[in-house]
């Protein structure tokens, strides 16, 4: 669940208002973030991995987390491999910097969006003249879970809707200057997001698809690469927050495809009819849920999915399938960038939670360098098992 | 009259703890730092192409093509500097101290 992070204006459609910028001390501010990150993520981190491969109690952890059944839990074993890597300095640096560019997003880019606020507003007005595309319906009255309320995810001040301009940070700053050089959370160096998720897109098994559902599509990131892949489908999408919801309409407006988007809880009632859709996507989603409301939601998608369609996933990889290593690096966000249940959804399955909702045909991969995008993968039944249909 | 290496400079009001809250000042001033340096390439861009320059000028400015190349490359130098510090202490072979530096190690001569 995202805001939109990078605004292709080739992509935009003929007659859109040309886009904005930061002034120059917002954007220079913002690129050395950018160029910061780069480095910490290029450089010290498998500097840092080649001290873990060296270290005597490193190899013996890894060894164990490779084996085909490893002994001792895997709370444990990250614990123990933690320790191992934080007597590294170059480590230590490493999370350092990590941590401090993802304080900096917001301690350095609010100011620079606020400064810009009268220019931003002017261009905003003049996208308005731009018709609106789709439907946005908030009109339901959405109960906050416990679970996200309070949760200033990513470090992000106040939470998703904390500062009516997070949008526009993201859309302008951060997505641009710091996410497009990849090296945070889960997404590997180098790594653009947006190909990742044109590229998980192609992992629906059909070539053509009639309605497409996304929970917690946040600022049609993901929808608008559905769209590149499925130009035909008709897209729906969800979301806890009006703010994201506002603003991916209103982007997914100017780019030319319509959205139909609503206030919903999807873990709990997305709303929707039975059997309603043919495809389902879910990107950077589950690890932002607990399991327990991950178990809710996959009850729910199955319900809206007609027989046969298809459910595409793409979170983090889950700590089985990366190296001892990475595990502490993916770990580390629980705790230090305001991901309360990272850990959690990481040490669990999304497979075998697909499959306690009736899912079949369930498989999961890795499509991207360190195991990202983890994409997973299943199909509601053609025909409901008599238990199911009771 | 000599002071002894040993001798206390004073009282230790920060802490060896605060380590990290001395990075992130080190951090923030440097960032402080690349913003002048980012503005001072665009006034002598907008100085050699233009002849003159006003405030607005800069704050509006942003770069593309060959000059947004530039200053790409000027930046990942000035990161790879300040935050490489720290390993710049123990990789010291020529290849790595031009490699910091932005710069390709020269052909081995025989």
């Amino acid at each position: 669940m995202t805001f939109l992070t990078n605004l292709d204006d080739t992509t935009l459609k003929a007659g859109t208002v040309p886009t904005f910028a930061l002034s120059q001390r917002g954007r220079a501010g913002m690129q050395l973030l950018g160029a910061v990150q780069k480095f910490s993520s290029g450089v010290l981190r498998p500097i840092a991995a080649e001290n873990f491969a060296a270290d005597k109690r490193g190899k013996a952890l890894s060894a164990e987390h490779e084996a085909a059944t490893p002994g001792g839990s895997a709370r444990d074993r990250i614990k123990a491999a933690r320790a191992v890597c934080e007597s590294d300095n170059v480590y230590r640096l490493e999370r350092f910097i990590q941590r401090w560019v993802a304080e900096e997003n917001f301690n350095r880019g609010i100011p620079a969006i606020e400064e810009r606020r009268a220019k931003f507003e002017a261009f905003n007005a003049a996208q308005g003249e731009t018709e609106l595309m789709g439907t946005l319906d908030l009109s339901k009255e959405v109960s906050v879970p416990k679970y996200y309320d309070r949760v200033e995810w990513h470090l992000e001040p106040g939470g998703w809707d904390g500062y009516d301009l997070y949008g526009a940070l993201f859309a302008y700053g951060v997505g641009p200057y710091v996410f497009s050089h990849g090296g945070y959370a889960a997404v590997g160096v180098g790594d653009d997001i947006t190909q990742q998720r044109a590229k998980t897109i192609r992992q629906f098994p059909k070539a053509s698809y009639g309605r497409i559902y996304e929970p917690g599509c946040g600022g049609v990131s993901t929808l608008k690469a559905v769209n590149s892949v499925f130009p035909d489908a008709e897209l729906h999408g969800s979301d806890l927050s009006p703010l994201l919801l506002k603003n991916g309409q209103k982007m997914a407006s100017r780019f030319g495809f319509p959205v139909h988007l609503k206030l919903a809880d999807a873990a709990h009632d997305t709303g929707e009819a039975d059997e309603s859709f043919d495809g389902v996507i879910t990107y950077a989603l589950h690890h932002e849920l607990p399991p327990k409301a991950n178990r809710e939601m996959f009850r729910e998608l199955f319900r809206i999915m007609k027989p046969g369609a298809d459910i595409v996933i793409s979170d983090p990889p889950p700590f089985r399938a990366v190296s001892m290593f990475h595990a502490v690096i993916l770990d580390w966000d629980t705790d230090h960038r305001e991901e309360p249940f990272f850990s959690a959804v990481l040490h669990d399955s999304l497979d075998a939670m697909l499959e306690e909702a009736g899912f079949v045909n369930v498989e999961s991969y890795a499509i991207g360098q360190d195991q990202y995008p983890w994409v997973t993968r299943a199909m509601k039944p053609e025909t409901l098992s008599p238990a199911e249909a009771a | 009259m000599e002071h002894t290496v040993s001798e206390p400079t004073g009282t230790d009001y920060l802490g060896s703890e605060s380590v990290t809250d001395v990075a992130r000042m080190l951090m923030a001033l440097a960032s402080e730092v690349w913003i002048m340096r980012d503005r001072q390439i665009v006034t002598e861009y907008l100085l050699e192409t233009k002849g003159s320059v006003t405030r607005e000028d800069l704050d509006e400015f942003v770069p593309s093509g060959d000059l947004a190349a530039q200053i790409t490359a000027e930046r990942e130098r000035f990161a790879r500097l300040v935050a490489g510090a720290p390993i710049a202490a123990v990789r010291r072979s020529v290849p790595e101290i031009l490699d910091r530096a932005g710069l390709k190690a020269p052909a081995p001569t025989n």
